[in-house]
């Protein structure tokens, strides 16, 4: 990148700002799940350019603007905490760390929001809001690097919170995008909501007003183990028709505890654990606990112990087992409750073929939708074991769309199944919408609607 | 018209759809005017068609003569959304079959043209429901109700946004293109770029949405209601924030106020109630409901006198007054909880001084509330006083909630950003700018 570019950007953020040693580049090269030299090379991943940290929607809009000018790639980045490469800066260019504009704005205990800069934490913003006895009504596992405009660019449907409060959609009051011409736009309902799971290649998430909610009186777990997945999945179903949204619930099978015990947890032996934290008045929570033993009578009811060592750590559950890896393939699928059976049934089939050992983790959202994780450990450093691991995890997602399922944000991997999950002209029309929107490609380039990996495709055939 | 006689465009669209199906001259009249009796405009044609095929065929002769199409559902938007000064109104409401109920997915699937009070009655049968009525008539098609970014009594059941329980959109471009904007069988499938959110509130302008698939829920075990009296507005407006917030079987909570200056209006609709009344309507597992209901009734204490629970049959109260044929004008603002009775007191004063009778109907949605203001009687007075009033609100920091026909021209002014984003939109979904042509582009 010329001097004068990088003079001029300086002049925008100050120096103190800007970072293009080659040290600060290789840590915005990667997210969580760091993939293999030679897929990278493979996937023409290239080390950004130029790191800027801005303090304001200006600072974005007047780079947005430069990079226009310029044709230079531009991709946001929040609390990287996607493993599907959304927030990789493949062709180079400028990333955009977001972390930076982590200011809460206002808090209104009233009107009950809070308006705040989009690269805070979950964290943090809940930490703050917890001062004046306020919460939100839904937040990523990740929250503890997360940051509220990450979540939202990737859809936020699961999470915590999300079977009783809705998904983070719902919440947002108000979304200021700065969008790929680098005009700053501040959106209200129903238009805010497009900009929601759009990944950076729409523009940037700045601002967000979101909706919060107060503290209720009463919190409680709950944890059920069922020896088989069969009346697991029975019991999420019956959970659905008896109209009880628990706060939070999440379910992993037997591979995943194994996992779990070897890491020396002490956790039941189990085909598959349902979790669940349940909150609202003394009364309600009394009442969804009596409905709730109804629903899950096939399951044996877990000490409270495991259920708050769970909930303690619900954070860190699925990083906590990436140390067997040490890498991590995370598959996020999305899936209707209905549709679990048979998903877990094709999987455990596929599995089988491949010789794979998968465990399973899983977070109900709103409306009986799941956010399911099949995940499989291998190691980076060595390649081969990876690359097949890594195929295989495509064939996953590939089985599960074939059932009904989605994927739970596209980024760089799944850019491979946009023409699965689309019929032509509902691409068509996505791609023209890029197009009119960011018609010099600058905005997060190489993912979502522009797929540079359909040399994999006959190579993820589930047959 | 390309060269065609008026009578030749006519021809042609008989052939397609019948006679009955065809209406022009004075038979466009009741078009010309949505139900809240605003100002009078004259389309050339109305077409009725009965399935997505005549509508094709109606959209690819309309490309043929160059005219403009203006989808219309049951009526009921309140900014002229649905009318056209000339052009074709294509009325949708025989678009009206249910196609499906799938008690295991729990879906419904219906034409655009269904009404609410038609999906109601077909899910009360297998004991399902949708939890969502629109807060302007149950005779509100679902198609028009979508369009135009319609809110509903039961919204807070589903996190207070309408786009919690559509699953798919089937929408027809106007280049005669039929796509499905999500998933029949997830409730929050991503596909990519969320084409099902732009068509909320998109008054006809990019597409039109032919057939609807929502979330539906199990039929409520049991329903309840609280009434009650309060002494002024800001006394039920915190109160009924307050408990909201803290209910667990909250499905809506609405306050309403009637100030007339004489009592002629309130004994023809046997308007029981005071000044300032609110509900609250619960639903969910009896146990559960009742124990919230007399938490409710604690806490209003002695002085908030419990009415009646009939408020609750009032809650389409401008539908009564319709049917009473009072002449009303409605409008619709989108208000912070906070500002709403400042918001109500700017109208009182500007009513008050123009001696208008007007009433005021409360929703809250979240940390919002949907203000519904209807002047009643003297409607002449009250079109000259809604740009005003417009103002006044969105300087409180309210704004209104659908563009419609009639605010065009200050959404172009106030939020220019906003309205090239619709037409940049608009240009990918319909560039030959065959649908509501006068509106944005």
């Amino acid at each position: 990148m010329s001097t004068n570019i990088i003079d001029f950007i300086i002049n925008i953020v100050g120096k103190e700002n800007v970072a293009c040693k080659e040290g600060d580049l290789v840590c915005y090269s990667s997210d969580l799940a760091p993939l293999p030299e030679t897929i990278i090379a493979t996937y023409g991943v290239k080390d950004p350019s130029l790191i800027v940290r801005p303090k304001n929607s200006n600072h974005i809009s007047e780079i947005i603007k430069l990079a226009n000018k310029e044709k230079i790639p531009v991709t946001p980045r929040g609390g990287a905490c996607s493993s599907h490469g959304g927030g990789l800066p493949i062709d180079g260019g400028i990333v955009i760390d977001m972390t930076s504009m982590d200011k809460v704005l206002s808090i209104d205990a009233e009107d009950m929001y809070v308006y705040t800069q989009a690269g805070v934490t979950f964290a943090s913003l809940l930490s703050e809001l917890s001062r004046n006895k306020l919460k939100l009504g839904c937040y990523p596992t990740s929250a503890p690097s997360a940051t509220v405009g990450g979540y939202i660019s990737n859809g936020g449907f699961a999470g915590i919170g999300a079977p009783l409060y809705g998904p983070i959609a719902s919440h947002i009051m108000q979304l200021e995008v700065v969008l790929p011409n680098g005009k700053i736009l501040s959106l209200n309902n129903p238009y805010s909501t497009f900009f929601v799971g759009t990944e950076g290649t729409m523009g940037v998430i700045t601002n967000v007003k979101l909706r919060v909610f107060p503290i209720p009186e009463f919190f409680k777990v709950m944890a059920f183990g069922f020896d088989d997945i069969l009346s697991a999945c029975y019991g999420l179903e019956n959970l659905l028709k008896s109209q009880i949204k628990p706060y939070f619930l999440s379910f992993m099978d037997q591979n995943f505890l194994e996992i779990m015990s070897k890491l020396g947890k002490c956790v039941p032996n189990y085909a598959m654990i349902i979790f669940m934290a349940l909150e609202g008045s003394k009364k309600s929570v009394e009442m969804q606990e009596k409905a709730i033993n109804k629903v899950f009578s096939e399951g044996k009811q877990l000490p409270e112990a495991f259920g708050m060592e769970e909930w303690n750590n619900v954070h860190k559950n699925v990083l906590f087992i990436k140390r067997v890896g040490p890498t991590m393939v995370a598959i996020e699928v999305n899936l209707a409750v209905p549709n679990l059976k048979q998903a877990i049934k094709s999987l455990r089939d596929l599995n089988n073929k491949l010789g794979l050992n998968t465990c399973l983790y899983g977070l109900l959202g709103y409306g009986g939708s799941t956010l399911t994780m099949p995940i499989v450990l291998t190691d980076e450093r060595r390649e081969d074991e990876y690359f097949s691991t890594m195929l295989a995890a495509l064939k996953m997602t590939s089985v599960i769309i074939s059932i009904g399922g989605s994927v739970y944000n596209i980024g760089l991997h799944n850019s491979l199944f946009m023409e699965h999950i689309n019929d032509m002209k509902r691409l068509e029309i996505m791609r023209t919408l890029k197009k009119t929107f960011d018609p010099n490609k600058i905005m997060n380039p190489g993912k979502f609607t522009e797929c540079r990996l359909a040399w994999l495709s006959s190579l993820i055939s589930p047959r | 018209m390309r060269g065609m006689s008026l009578n030749e465009v006519y021809a042609d669209f008989v052939k397609i759809l019948g006679y009955e199906n065809v209406l022009r001259g004075d038979y466009v009249q009741p078009y010309s005017v949505d139900k809240y009796t605003r100002s009078v405009v004259k389309p050339t044609f109305i077409l009725k068609p009965a399935s997505v095929q005549q509508l094709l065929q109606i959209l690819s002769l309309a490309r043929k003569y160059g005219m403009s199409i203006t989808p219309r559902g049951g009526g009921f938007d309140l900014a002229m959304g649905s009318m056209v000064s000339d052009g074709i109104i294509i009325d949708l409401t025989r678009l009206n079959e249910i196609l499906e109920v799938n008690d295991e997915n729990y879906t419904i699937t219906v034409q655009c043209g269904v009404t609410f009070e038609d999906i109601n009655e077909k899910l009360t049968l297998k004991r399902l429901s949708v939890d969502l009525e629109p807060i302007t008539s149950p005779e509100a098609t679902i198609g028009g109700f979508i369009a135009s970014h319609g809110i509903g009594y039961g919204l807070l059941r589903h996190g207070c946004s309408v786009l919690n329980i559509i699953r798919d959109l089937e929408v027809v471009l106007s280049d005669g293109t039929i796509i499905h904007t999500g998933f029949k069988n997830l409730p929050f499938g991503k596909a990519g770029y969320n084409l099902t959110s732009l068509m909320i509130g998109s008054e006809g302008l990019f597409g039109i949405i032919t057939e609807v698939t929502l979330s539906v829920f199990p039929a409520p075990e049991t329903v309840a209601s609280v009434a009650l009296n309060f002494s002024s507005i800001e006394d039920g407006l915190n109160f009924l924030g307050d408990i909201t917030k803290r209910l667990t079987t909250a499905h809506s909570a609405f306050m309403m106020n009637a100030t007339f200056k004489d009592n002629i209006i309130r004994n023809a609709l046997k308007y029981p109630f005071g000044e300032f009344s609110g509900l609250i309507r619960l639903e969910g597992s009896r146990e559960e409901v009742e124990w919230e209901k007399d938490s409710v009734e604690n806490l209003c204490g002695t002085s908030k006198n419990n009415i009646d629970e009939d408020l609750w049959n009032y809650r389409f109260l401008y539908h009564v007054i319709r049917e009473l044929n009072y002449p009303v004008l409605i409008d619709d603002y989108i208000i912070p909880v906070k500002k709403s009775a400042e918001a109500y007191n700017v109208i009182r004063e500007i009513a008050a001084r123009e001696k208008l009778n007007f009433m005021t109907h409360f929703l809250y949605l979240g940390s919002n509330i949907v203000l519904n203001l209807m002047y009643v009687d003297d409607i002449r007075k009250a079109y000259s006083l809604e740009k005003e009033i417009d103002e006044a609100i969105n300087l409180i920091g309210g704004r209104p909630l659908t563009i419609g026909l009639r605010r065009v021209e200050v959404m172009k002014k106030t939020s220019p950003c906003l309205f090239n984003l619709l037409s940049e939109i608009k240009r990918v979904l319909d560039g030959i700018n065959l649908f509501c042509p006068n509106k944005l582009l």
